[in-house]
């Protein structure tokens, strides 16, 4: 029987604000994207499934297990990147890793090996040796990656993965967390949308703490047919369009601009897209008006 | 303006300076109790004792220093223009225009002006007691070099691209920032050395700073004409302009070169400089090294407390001219260099391929870089990460150097002789022989106050009153003091049979000493705090710098267990610094005084007649160090504390600074109402063992 993660009416509360309100969710192997815009609670989520902060209520069940009662077993299970680059600047990218390692109390052959692997896997092996204080943002982020993948872990909490990665480095890694996706779960908060339209087998849109979809791509496209359009005209008219439609999208093509809207039911004069329907204009269907995702 | 501000006045700069003077005047004033102990334990002697050398020989001490002032000093500068007469004749042998002929001439000139100088008898230990105190010219060098590290670690971020690209961003930004560094090394040696000089003044009394320095006997060979505060003032421009020299190389170093080289020059160059400046005698062929040398120019005392003329090509110089013009000369190259280097020349930095070896050394070794367990990688964290080695090391030269100073008094010869005797188990046998030993002492009485009479009757001289007189008082002193010594043995013997334990005649002046607050003591334990602190301040906080902490508790074994390991590792490097600070002074007390008869039961002693637990002397050591050990478990677990619930390393610092060392210094000063929080008596735990 597979593995599964069960989030219930989960609810955290900071004084008054409503960071999480009754949300609920299962997660099973493969990748699940989540999506919200700034403050809208994937972070609080990615805490309470660490067991970093209390929730206020509701559960979180590892195959009907509550994960207070686990404990370090359930953190034995875990690998989790932060969304805030949590590493030991005075640390080599090695040492960091052997001291994940030891943290997560794996023998010390398996470190060794697991790490020179990670470090190959997130092409680092030459900055090994190199403080993590000289790194790039994007090495610095690789270096996470590579953490939260030692001990091959069964949930891979994922907050940002591939903020700051070039877009070589960014497909590599995307590729990577499929591969590693095929037997476990994978819960990937990004603001980059194309990394989880390629490798996502849930999306889980959320809004002010709240899901406010948790579907399939495919289903989440065939969903948002018929709501998704494009006006044309001139650059001025589709200028004074947007002031109509700030959430809309300004495209240039061959034969003159067009404004993308997003709504439900599309307004007068707006061409409904029928192919092209990608899942950014999904989230801009959910998410009206909440520019940042991630 | 802006720069000078951002520099000087962020409460990050001033809290360190704050701090730094703090420290400094903890450290001052335990070093000033010391002198002061020293001269409290003299005078006793000499006031209790009626041996006459002793007595004759503080007098004589006393009437030196007094008569140096009014005689001595003008003796000797007619002295020294005597030999300048003399030794002429012998030079005329030697070569016309030599150095040494050149050199008698010019101390004979340099002495005559001196002629007609009016000495003042005054306090000189305050004056002492500054000159010689030599931790202050290292903590003087801390603020400046921080800046300096952080101005070169900003030069590389984008904040030191983005200022070269505007107007003011070049040149001008570079000679404020070089204005900011000397004002930063003159505030620091105002706060820190003028801080010496009026505790000093404050604990010895007014030095009389318009009195000539040569009325301090340690000046007696200055040839400058300059008063007690002048030299203060001059000792403290010298001290600014080394300071800022050390600060201008280390900038200029570390904006030039890659950090692996900047050090690999730095830190020689400096160790070479005091060893030049400690190691060279100052009549060597090579004492311009001595003399011309930022570490002596640091001291600054030394220009002033001895004479001594370089050769330069065969003529001599004084050497406070020489190190006024080369201090000069040299801080102009450094403000050229700086203001080129480093305002108006690209920031390129050399040593690249230096440091490119160093990664391919570092590359390589990584490789075989060993996997830690829980345990060890907590320790290596928290010794090289967080640099307790660093600051156990720092913490062993300031020990040394404490160490050196540390002095017990014994007690008087015939003290020691009846404990050499009598001490040990008391037995009927030994009690009627100190009894003897009290009635010969009567019949010594007896016989010398028959001499007296006789003295008196036959009109003897005053010389052999005086004697005789001399001799009652002894024998009436030694008379009381076997009387107390027979009464210890009995009181004893009584209240052994009463306790039940084995009675002992013990020499408690080495378990007097250890029980007593003494400044030596308290030093100890001030470098034990500041151990302490520096050693466990990141201890928590290290984990918050960079948000780590998030990381670490999503892990099996980053919650109970991390804590688990680093408490261990606390406790190991408390036990171990408890050990080494309190065990090695015992040991110096063992070797000068000595623990006697660690077997016998701790009520032996009167001092502890009225304990209630029942354990041996040794056991009483033993029990005073657990004691001590625990007190400080509670102080590193405190700053633990501290540094678990701050953001960053420095501001857990900061607070355990404020919170710990603030208290004590002001408590050392004598403040009464901080006696109550001062953590040094705390740490030492000595009324705690009689109670």
């Amino acid at each position: 029987m597979p593995n599964k993660l069960e989030i219930k009416h989960l609810t955290k509360l900071y004084g008054d604000f409503r960071a999480l309100d009754d949300v609920s969710f299962t997660l099973e192997p493969g990748v699940t994207g989540l999506l919200g815009a700034n403050g809208a609670g994937k972070s609080t989520l990615m805490k309470l499934m660490t067991d970093y902060m209390k929730r206020t209520s509701g559960d979180i069940l590892w195959n009907g297990t509550d994960i207070l009662k686990m404990g370090y077993k359930w953190r034995e299970l875990v690998g989790y990147t932060p969304q805030l680059q949590g590493l030991y600047e005075d640390f080599s990218a090695r040492r960091f890793l052997y001291y994940m390692g030891t943290l997560k109390g794996m023998k010390r052959k398996d470190i060794k090996e697991q790490t020179e692997q990670m470090l190959e896997a997130v092409n680092l092996s030459d900055a090994a040796h190199k403080k993590i204080g000289t790194f790039s943002g994007g090495m610095r982020q690789r270096v996470l990656l590579a953490s939260s993948m030692l001990g091959r872990p069964q949930v891979l909490i994922l907050d940002e993965p591939t903020a700051g990665l070039d877009p070589e480095e960014r497909i590599r890694i995307r590729n990577d967390i499929a591969e590693l996706a095929r037997d476990r779960i994978v819960l990937l908060a990004t603001h980059v949308v194309s990394d989880i339209a390629c490798i996502a087998q849930n999306v889980l849109l959320m809004r002010k703490g709240k899901v406010i979809a948790f579907d399939t791509p495919a289903g989440m496209l065939a969903d948002a047919e018929g709501k998704i359009g494009e006006f044309s005209g001139t650059y001025d008219e589709i200028r004074a369009l947007q002031k109509e439609y700030p959430n809309g999208e300004i495209a240039q093509y061959r034969d003159g601009f067009v404004l993308r809207v997003a709504e439900d039911p599309l307004p007068e004069g707006c061409r409904p897209v029928r192919d092209a329907i990608t899942l950014e204009d999904v989230c801009h269907l959910y998410l009206k008006g909440e520019r940042a995702y991630g | 303006m802006a720069e000078l501000r951002r520099l000087l006045l962020s409460p990050k700069q001033l809290v360190t300076l704050l701090m730094l003077a703090v420290i400094n005047l903890a450290l001052f004033s335990g070093y000033c109790r010391n002198v002061q102990e020293e001269q409290n334990t003299y005078v006793k002697i000499q006031t209790k004792s009626l041996r006459t050398l002793v007595q004759k020989a503080g007098e004589v001490q006393q009437e030196e220093e007094q008569a140096y002032v009014t005689n001595g000093y003008y003796e000797y500068l007619d002295y020294v223009q005597a030999q300048s007469v003399q030794q002429s004749l012998l030079g005329k042998l030697s070569a016309k225009g030599s150095f040494v002929t050149r050199n008698l001439e010019k101390t004979a000139k340099d002495y005559e002006k001196l002629k007609g100088i009016q000495l003042t008898a005054g306090e000189n230990t305050g004056i002492r007691a500054v000159m010689n105190y030599r931790i202050t010219d290292f903590l003087l060098l801390i603020a400046p070099l921080l800046l300096v590290l952080e101005l070169s670690t900003e030069a590389d971020s984008a904040i030191g691209a983005l200022t070269r690209t505007t107007k003011r961003g070049r040149v001008p930004l570079c000679c404020m920032r070089l204005l900011s560094l000397v004002i930063l090394s003159a505030a620091a040696v105002l706060l820190l050395y003028g801080g010496n000089i009026l505790y000093a003044a404050k604990t010895f009394g007014d030095p009389g700073l318009q009195r000539a320095i040569q009325s301090v006997p340690d000046f007696k060979y200055c040839t400058v004409r300059i008063t007690v505060g002048g030299y203060y003032a001059a000792a403290a421009l010298m001290k600014i302009a080394a300071v800022t020299a050390v600060t201008l190389t280390f900038w200029i170093l570390f904006t030039r070169f890659y950090s692996f080289l900047s050090w690999l020059i730095s830190v020689p160059l400096l160790a070479l400089q005091y060893i030049l400046s400690t190691a060279v005698v100052p009549t060597s062929a090579f004492n311009h090294l001595k003399f011309i040398n930022v570490f002596t120019a640091l001291e600054s005392d030394v220009f002033f407390t001895q004479y001594c003329n370089l050769n330069w090509f065969g003529h001599p110089s004084g050497i406070l001219t020489d190190i006024v013009a080369a201090m000069i000369l040299l801080l102009v190259i450094l403000t050229v260099l700086t203001v080129i280097l480093i305002g108006l020349l690209r920031p390129v930095r050399a040593g690249q391929q230096l440091e490119a070896v160093k990664d391919r050394i570092v590359c390589r070794l990584s490789r075989f870089m060993p996997v830690h367990s829980m345990f060890g990688a907590e320790g290596w964290k928290l010794l090289l990460a967080e640099r307790a080695l660093l600051t156990a090391a720092v913490c062993a030269v300031f020990g040394v150097m404490l160490f050196r100073d540390i002095h017990f008094y014994q007690q008087t010869v015939d003290v020691q002789k009846f404990y050499t005797k009598y001490s040990g188990e008391i037995t009927q046998d030994k009690i009627d022989k100190a009894q003897k030993m009290l009635l010969g002492e009567e019949d010594k009485l007896d016989h010398d106050s028959q001499s007296f009479r006789l003295c008196m009757a036959n009109g003897g001289s005053e010389d052999m009153k005086n004697m005789i007189r001399m001799h009652i008082q002894q024998d009436w002193m030694y008379m009381e003091r076997y009387e107390e010594f027979l009464d210890m043995m009995t009181t004893t013997r009584e209240a052994a049979e009463k306790g039940g334990f084995k009675p002992y005649l013990v020499n408690d002046n080495s378990y007097r000493i250890m029980i007593t607050e003494n400044a030596s003591e308290r030093r100890c334990c001030m470098l034990l705090l500041l151990f302490l602190i520096f050693s466990f301040y990141a201890a928590g906080a290290y984990d918050n710098r960079w948000d780590t902490r998030l990381l670490l508790r999503s892990t099996r074994n980053g919650r109970a267990r991390m804590l688990t390991a680093q408490t261990a590792w606390i406790s190991i490097l408390t036990a171990l610094a408890v050990t080494a600070i309190h065990g090695i002074y015992l040991l110096r007390l063992h070797r000068e005084v000595g623990f006697t008869y660690p077997e016998a039961m701790m009520q032996n002693l009167q001092m502890f007649r009225g304990t209630s637990i029942r354990i041996t002397l040794g056991g009483c050591i033993a029990l005073l160090m657990v004691q001590r050990f625990l007190a400080a478990m509670v102080i590193s677990a405190v700053i633990m504390t501290i540094s678990r619930c701050s953001r960053t390393p420095q501001r857990a610092l900061l607070i355990s600074l404020i919170v710990f060392v603030l208290p004590t210094a002001l408590a050392e000063t004598g403040l009464s109402v901080m006696q109550r929080f001062d953590l040094v008596r705390f740490l030492s735990c000595c009324k705690s063992v009689i109670n």
